[in-house]
């Protein structure tokens, strides 16, 4: 097997877990699964720490709301985890889930730069 | 390797835990957590009074098969000089693959073909460090068809061939043992020991009969059992408990310091 | 010659400049009146306050009450706060029941992931705080406030008593101009009269403010800070709880006696922080550090 070939795989298990591609052969399928949600849980937890203002805002809708962003919009490389929060508050606005930029935020990133 | 002690995941939330907490004797961040231009005013803190600051990644991606992003080596590089660390870490894993980035620690087949690419991409990653560079086992969730080796002949060769340090977390030894059925101790006994840099303790959390390195609960008895069967091999260098969500008291989290310290003390 | 309502240019000026000074005297003696007027006739012992929330309100209003709920519950390590001056919940369990206001505090924290202390004081301080009712009722039963109704009385009083005069005054400036009669006095005086409105509102600065403590009430706040040192030195252990609770339920979190947590709820660098420390004599109407002044939009 080449360098190229284990990338292919790797990118072949990628795709499985987080863009609703199909389980790669040999693998477990129940598995997937499992890693699938932890991966999305994990997402989902960090984009609550970098914009909490919408959990707040989503309160108990926040979970099956992001879980269905994070479906159909996995994280490419050079999409860093605060931009993909912002761009779940996007695709939030544009659903109207969320109204207008929130204040409270910018006037958050406003205070942390000041110390 | 010298004493690092007992330490503990320097994190923003809990940094004044941290600088306060007695019995701090080294501290690890997450290095892509860190500018490189300005170090955190507690870090700052641990510094002048001595306590290492080892930077740990978690991006590199040293097992993926496509090229390695040497500018998250770099930026490694310029945190463990911004803090003068003895030591820098990252993990046996792939992060990225095919555009897509996972957020997390993927497991690599443990095969000849990837322990090459793994062995390549620490060797490139070694010339750009200037600190010695330490390897840590993942906790995974599934696994690889067709593996050619044991997870501890793939890490003792990886040792061999790149020279080197082992960060031996016991908590994703337990959870591979309760998850993929693996056996805690007869992996310590193939691993070179000797090559041990620290040791890592967490917590994690069981849900649906699934045992989740979270790094967010309480740290079992059954993990601290895993670094007591470490500890009766060798005596590791360092021990660091991790904790990077859920932050409990100042209290708890010096109560979970103090029974890393009674294993250690047991087997002293 | 007919003299405009029966008085001459003169007769008039004289008249005005007398009223034009009555509101600011009212304001003035409204102040004074009302502050003894709601005051007890013997002296109240800080230390049968209920709570030291009561003393943080009286002190500094809903801001600082706010800042006062979460230095106690760092104290009790129900909330963490980093080096950041970012709070976050500890998920401690507690073997003393939740206040609703401690509840409230949590729970905001919790809602908000890791604010920093100025955002929660800063929301909870703007809408209506549980448990802050009973705080009032409290205060005001203790007569240590000056009621919200009397204050507001004495300054519709105010405000009618200048919106007459300058009507009045408008009123003879255009019979004045109608007559072609010299109006130069008259406008110099109306122009005056809203200077004396400033005045009168600064005057009655007290009346506008969040809280209004009775003479009583600010002897309790002197008392208070003067316990404060001694408190502090002696048993470190039993009252240190009480201690950091009272210190920033005086001066805010600038007086916090934890100077790690000091720095980071107050950076030093900060806008000139009305130093809480001062201790001694004018703590009421210090308004600390994020309690933004006038308005009474504490709610409740």
């Amino acid at each position: 097997m080449s360098r190229e070939e284990l990338a292919e795989q790797q990118a072949a298990l990628l795709r499985a877990l987080l863009a609703g591609g199909e389980v790669p052969p040999g693998f477990d399928a129940e598995r997937l699964r499992v890693e699938a949600d932890a991966l999305l849980a994990k997402r989902r937890r960090v984009v609550a720490m970098l914009r909490p203002d919408l959990p707040e805002a989503l309160g108990a809708r926040y979970r099956e709301l992001f879980d269905t962003y994070g479906r159909a919009h996995p994280r490419h490389v050079g999409t860093g985890m605060r931009a993909d929060a912002n761009a779940f508050a996007d695709w939030l606005r544009e659903r109207g889930e969320i109204s207008a930029p929130p204040k409270r935020s910018a006037l958050a990133r406003l205070l942390r730069r000041r110390d | 390797m010298e004493d690092l002690g007992v330490g503990i995941g320097w994190r923003s939330e809990i940094d004044l835990s941290v600088e306060r907490m007695a019995g701090v004797d080294f501290v690890e961040v997450v290095a892509e957590n860190l500018h490189t231009d300005h170090l955190p005013e507690s870090l700052r803190v641990l510094r002048e009074r001595g306590v290492p600051v080892l930077p740990h990644a978690v991006s590199l991606s040293l097992g993926g098969a496509e090229p390695l992003d040497t500018q998250r080596v770099e930026h490694l590089a310029a945190v463990a000089r911004l803090v003068d660390a003895p030591l820098v870490s990252d993990h046996v894993c792939f992060v990225r693959a095919g555009g897509l980035d996972s957020g997390h620690l993927m497991p690599l087949p443990r095969t000849r073909e990837a322990l090459d690419v793994l062995v390549a991409n620490v060797k490139t990653a070694q010339s750009i460090v200037d600190t010695p560079f330490a390897l840590e086992n993942i906790a995974a969730l599934l696994e690889w068809p067709d593996a050619e080796l044991t997870e501890a002949r793939f890490l003792s060769e990886l040792v061999e061939r790149t020279d080197c340090l082992l960060l031996i977390d016991v908590a994703n030894l337990y959870a591979n043992a309760r998850n993929l059925g693996t056996d805690p101790a007869a992996m310590l006994d193939e691993l070179p020991l000797e090559r041990l840099a620290y040791v890592h303790v967490a917590g994690g959390v069981e849900v649906n009969g699934v045992y989740h390195d979270t790094h967010a609960h309480a740290v079992p008895q059954e993990v601290l059992d895993v670094l007591g069967e470490l500890c009766a091999r060798r005596r590791p260098p360092g021990v660091l408990l991790e904790r990077d969500d859920l932050y409990p008291t100042d209290a708890e989290l010096a109560g979970e310091l103090a029974s890393i310290r009674d294993v250690l003390a047991a087997h002293a | 010659m007919d003299e405009p309502w029966g008085l001459s240019g003169e007769q008039f000026l004289e008249i005005y400049a007398a009223a034009m000074f009555a509101p600011l005297m009212v304001a003035a003696i409204g102040a004074l009146v009302i502050r003894r007027l709601a005051d007890r006739a013997e002296p109240f012992d800080h230390t049968n306050l209920p709570t030291t929330y009561h003393l943080a309100y009286l002190a500094g209003g809903c801001a600082r009450l706010v800042e006062t709920v979460i230095a106690e519950l760092t104290h009790r390590q129900l909330l963490r706060i980093n080096g950041e001056g970012r709070l976050s919940t500890t998920g401690s369990g507690t073997d003393k029941p939740l206040d609703p206001l401690e509840q409230e505090v949590l729970d905001t924290v919790q809602r908000k992931g890791t604010p920093s202390a100025s955002i929660v004081v800063t929301a909870l301080a703007d809408g209506p705080l549980l448990g802050l009712d009973r705080i009032q009722e409290e205060l005001l039963r203790d007569r240590l406030v000056v009621p919200a109704a009397w204050r507001m009385r004495v300054r519709r009083t105010v405000a009618g008593l200048y919106l007459a005069v300058l009507t009045i005054g408008l009123a003879r400036l255009i019979v004045g101009i109608s007559l072609d009669r010299p109006v130069g006095s008259l406008l110099g005086m109306l122009f005056g009269v809203l200077l004396l409105t400033g005045g009168a509102l600064v005057a009655a600065k007290g009346l506008t403010q969040e809280v209004l403590p009775t003479r009583t009430g600010r002897a309790v706040i002197e008392g208070a800070t003067a316990d404060r040192p001694r408190r502090l030195s002696l048993d470190a252990d039993s009252a240190a709880l009480p201690a950091i609770a009272a210190a920033v339920g005086i001066g805010g979190f600038a007086a916090h006696p934890d100077v790690d947590v000091r720095h980071a709820l107050a950076p030093p660098s900060a806008p000139p922080a009305s130093s809480g420390d001062s201790g001694g004599s004018s703590c009421s109407s210090s308004s600390g550090s994020s309690c933004g002044g006038g308005g009474s939009s504490c709610g409740g």
